[in-house]
């Protein structure tokens, strides 16, 4: 039965699954990092963009166009060369990946939770300012929590082409799931066997992700209509 | 605006010094080396030259035996830094590693950015014909009644054409760059023009085949390979070539290209 199967399975895969599932952990650990990272540093991002004082706002602001109007490819070659030049820190692929893609993140998910604050009545912090609320209590208990509920869609969007994006990573030679692939079609020289299964691996995880983010969009729309 | 102007400035700067390779402090790496007690080479994949294992992540190869020996001899340990084809000259002007050890022609284009050794391998082209062609002499394969197969889009059909004019091209379509040696090798072609690698491959992985390569081992139109080092860098260059001829002369480079590209 085994022999059955490996012999319809093409000869790379029975080689290198290992390394495939390793190359698809590694796509997702830096996802983790960018939709993490962004996420919570996005979060701060968004509040200092619509600070009254223009010393924290100019900054962050033009900190956040800057990335959100360049390519994430661009921003790369840029933090991965021209940075460690400028600062004399040495870089490696890993790490040039994780500042890359978080500081992307952050930028990213900070445009969309800003877009969430202004959503919400400007009259509900200002009666629960006239209630005496603290203003911590105000922005964690009633203006962020509706801000990410009502930019849940567009979160969700933002994590999957995040997932798609580190395939970009590639290009500084990181071993996620491209540069893998690419790898094993050198060494097995089946290039259609190879990219397609990456294509299809992809796909699933992909179909995967967005299953998951419906999940949570449907859980968080229930708790916040109780 | 203002914070935009300043980090303009900071990203031209900053670009400034990676083309001027200032990023990397001192000019003598050699020193450096000594001194870190490490060599650090840079590598790109391509098999069987230099690539990395993806189920141990180890590097094996030809550049990477041969990274190795240096190291050796530098009496320092060896540290491969992963880049990829497209960054592996910006990385060595970053100062990301000492030296760029892949299967890189050394052309006059690309000596105008980055130092190159000595050669130390020369790569050039070879005809591969039916088994029972008579002879060993080039010549005759520029004759009306001689079919020469060609894979359609590649470098090598202008090439074909320069060297045997007179004979019948018959261009091959196909994503298979061995499908020009199978013509040969079924009798509906009398010769192919390959590059040697790829010649060589073919023959090994496909000993019943009846084909030879023309003349032996001969490759013609060779182009050098090379390492590359930062331009500034004569001390290290001065080492790296003497070490190249060196192993030349011992037979050690022979050696490990019998054992990876098989010729």
């Amino acid at each position: 039965m085994y022999s059955i199967v490996s012999d319809l399975l093409p000869g790379f895969l029975t080689q290198y699954w290992l390394a495939l599932a390793f190359a698809v952990l590694t796509s997702l650990k830096f996802l983790a990092l960018g939709v993490g990272v962004g996420f919570t540093a996005g979060l701060g991002l968004a509040i200092a963009q619509l600070s009254p004082s223009p010393w924290l706002r100019g900054p962050v602001v033009a900190l956040v166009e800057l990335i959100r109007n360049t390519p994430l490819l661009v921003q790369l070659f840029w933090i991965h060369f021209a940075l460690p030049a400028l600062t004399g820190i040495g870089s490696s692929p890993e790490r040039s990946a994780a500042i890359g893609i978080a500081l992307s993140g952050a930028c990213y998910f900070s445009e969309i939770i800003r877009g969430g604050i202004q959503g919400v009545p400007k009259g509900q912090r200002d009666a629960a300012a006239a209630l005496g609320l603290s203003r911590w209590c105000i922005w964690s208990r009633i203006v962020l929590p509706q801000a990410v509920i009502d930019t849940l869609p567009a979160l969700a969007n933002t994590v999957l082409s995040f997932f798609k994006a580190t395939s970009i990573l590639s290009v500084i030679a990181v071993p996620e799931l491209m540069m893998t692939s690419t790898r094993i079609s050198a060494r097995t020289g089946d290039p259609i066997g190879v990219l397609t299964l990456m294509t299809l691996l992809y796909i699933f995880v992909g179909a995967l992700l967005t299953l998951m983010l419906h999940r949570v969009e449907t859980a968080f729309k229930l708790r916040s209509t109780r | 605006m203002k914070q935009l102007g300043k980090l303009l400035q900071v990203m031209l700067l900053s670009v400034w010094a990676v083309l001027a390779g200032t990023g990397t402090g001192s000019a003598d790496t050699l020193a450096d080396i000594k001194s870190r007690g490490t060599l650090r080479v840079g590598m790109a994949d391509s098999t069987p030259s230099q690539s990395k294992d993806p189920n141990s992540n180890e590097w094996e190869g030809f550049n990477v035996d041969m990274a190795k020996n240096l190291a050796e001899q530098l009496g320092v340990k060896l540290e491969i830094v992963d880049a990829s084809w497209s960054t592996l000259i910006p990385g060595l002007l970053a100062g990301q590693y000492d030296i760029a050890m892949c299967d890189m022609f050394a052309t006059p284009k690309r000596a105008q950015t980055v130092a190159f050794t000595t050669p130390y391998m020369n790569l050039g082209f070879s005809w591969v014909v039916r088994a029972d062609f008579p002879g060993e002499d080039a010549a005759a394969l520029d004759d009306p009644a001689i079919r020469i197969a060609n894979l359609s889009g590649s470098a090598m059909g202008d090439i074909i054409r320069k060297l045997a004019p007179r004979a019948q091209v018959k261009d091959v379509a196909s994503d298979n760059v061995f499908s020009p040696h199978l013509e040969v090798a079924s009798g509906r072609a009398d010769a192919t023009l390959s590059d040697h690698y790829n010649n060589t491959q073919f023959l090994k992985r496909n000993p019943s085949v009846k084909a030879r390569i023309l003349g032996g081992d001969k490759q013609f139109q060779q182009t050098p390979m090379a390492y590359a080092v930062r331009p500034d860098d004569q001390p290290f260059l001065n080492m790296l070539n003497s070490w190249i001829i060196y192993n030349q002369t011992t037979g050690f480079s022979e050696e490990l290209r019998h054992k990876w590209y098989g010729f």
